[in-house]
C-alpha cells in the first residue's frame, strides 16, 4: 500500500533537478515525501492501539481487544492482591457522611435504578478504551446516603499500597449524571480485572482515577 | 500561502507542545527528571551516537550502491530506522511488569519483521522500476 507513494517520490526525482543538484540522493521534494511516507508508516504501526479499525493492521499497537469483556487492564486482581477480599460473600460499600456510615450490599446496589453510559476508560499510558458501563449513578448513591450529589468524595478501593488505592472525586463529577459506581460492562457482570464488585467510572478523568474494587466511599 | 500555512500550523503545533511539556515539567520532580531525560538526553544520544552511525553507514551505501538503487535505499533506511525505534520499548522491557490482559500481548519481534519486510519489498519494488525508468530520463 506505501508502494504508490514511494514510486511517485522516486519517480520525479531524475528530471527536475538543475545538474548541481543531481547529485544529491533525495532532492527537496523527495525528502519531503520520505519524511511524509515515514509519518504515515510510524502512524500505522501504532495507530491500533486507538483505532479500534487498525487494531489488528498495527503490528507495534501497545494494546489490543484481548482483554477480559474486550477491554484492557493495567492492573489485575491479582497484581492488586484483592482477589479474595472481591469475592467475600462479606462484602460490602460503606457510605459515609458526616450523619454516620451506611452498609450497601451488592444485591442492594444492585436493585437501586440502574443507569447506563459509554465512557471511555483513558489510560495515562497512551491508550483508550470506550465501554458500555451498567451501574447505580454516585449521584443517587449520596442521595440514598444521606449526602448530596455536589459533594466532594474520596474513593476506596480494596487495594492497599498502591499510589491509586484512593482517588478524590470533585464535586462536579459526583453531581455528573454519567458518573456511575458501575457493576456492569458491555452487559455482563464486571470482571474481577475490571473491579468486581464496583468500580467508578466517571466522564473526563485519566483511567487510574477510576478506582476499581470500591469498598469505601467517604464524603470529604 | 500553503507554506504560511503549514509553517504557521507547524508553529502552532510546536508551542502548544512546549506548554504541554513545561505542565508536565514543572509540577513535580519525578517529571521534571523525566522531561530531562527526554530533551535532554535524547538530543545527546541522537547526536553523540545515532547521527554518526547513521552517517556512516550512508557514506559506506552512497559508496557501494548504484545511483539508482541509493534514494530507495535511503527511505528504506529511515522507515526502518523508525519503525525499530517504535518498537524498542515493546522489546526490551527491563521492568519485569506483571502480564496486563489486553496489552502488550502481541508479538512484536514478528510484527516488527513483517514491517520491515513490507518495507524493504517496497525499496526491492521502487529500485527496480527506477532501473526501466532509467533510458527515458537520462
Amino acid at each position: 500500500m506505501k508502494l504508490p507513494v514511494i514510486r511517485r517520490g522516486l519517480t520525479r526525482l531524475s528530471p527536475e533537478p538543475p545538474a548541481a543538484e543531481r547529485r544529491t540522493v533525495l532532492d527537496r521534494r523527495a525528502f519531503l515525501r520520505t519524511t511524509a511516507l515515514t509519518t504515515m508508516a510510524a502512524a500505522l504501526a501504532t495507530a491500533g492501539g486507538t483505532i479500534p479499525l487498525l487494531r489488528n493492521l498495527s503490528p507495534l499497537a501497545g494494546r489490543s481487544d484481548r482483554g477480559p469483556q474486550g477491554l484492557p487492564v493495567n492492573r489485575t486482581a491479582a497484581a492488586a492482591g484483592v482477589i479474595e477480599a472481591a469475592r467475600d460473600p462479606a462484602w460490602r460499600l460503606e457510605i459515609m457522611t458526616s450523619a454516620g456510615s451506611r452498609l450497601f450490599t451488592l444485591a442492594e446496589l444492585s436493585a437501586m435504578p440502574q443507569t447506563t453510559a459509554q465512557l471511555p476508560i483513558a489510560c495515562v499510558e497512551g491508550w483508550s478504551a470506550s465501554a458500555t458501563w451498567t451501574g447505580v449513578r454516585v449521584a443517587d448513591l449520596l442521595r440514598a446516603a444521606g449526602s448530596r450529589p455536589g459533594a466532594t468524595v474520596r474513593v476506596e478501593s480494596l487495594e492497599r499500597n498502591s499510589a491509586y488505592a484512593t482517588s478524590t472525586l470533585p464535586g462536579e463529577h459526583t453531581a455528573d449524571e454519567s458518573t456511575l459506581l458501575a457493576l456492569r460492562v458491555n452487559g455482563e457482570v464486571l470482571h474481577l480485572d475490571h473491579g468486581y464488585p464496583c468500580r467508578i467510572i466517571a466522564p473526563s478523568r485519566p483511567g487510574v482515577l477510576q478506582t476499581k474494587w470500591v469498598h469505601r466511599i467517604e464524603v470529604l | 500561502m500553503t507554506r504560511v500555512l503549514l509553517a504557521v500550523a507547524g508553529l502552532a503545533a510546536l508551542a502548544w507542545a512546549a506548554v504541554l511539556a513545561w505542565d508536565f515539567a514543572a509540577t513535580s520532580a519525578s517529571g521534571a527528571v523525566q522531561a530531562a531525560a527526554w530533551f535532554v538526553a535524547g538530543p545527546l544520544l541522537h547526536d553523540a551516537i545515532f547521527a554518526p552511525a547513521a552517517a556512516a553507514v550512508a557514506v559506506v551505501a552512497a559508496r557501494r550502491l548504484p545511483v539508482r538503487w541509493r534514494a530507495p535505499v535511503a527511505a528504506g533506511g529511515v522507515l526502518s530506522a523508525v519503525l525499530a525505534i517504535l518498537a524498542v520499548p515493546l522489546l526490551w522491557r527491563p521492568f519485569g511488569v506483571p502480564t496486563n490482559p489486553g496489552l502488550h500481548d502481541r508479538d512484536y519481534t514478528l510484527g516488527l519483521l513483517i514491517a520491515l519486510g513490507v518495507v524493504w519489498l517496497g525499496v526491492l519494488t521502487a529500485g527496480s522500476l527506477n532501473r526501466t525508468k532509467k533510458p527515458h530520463s537520462s
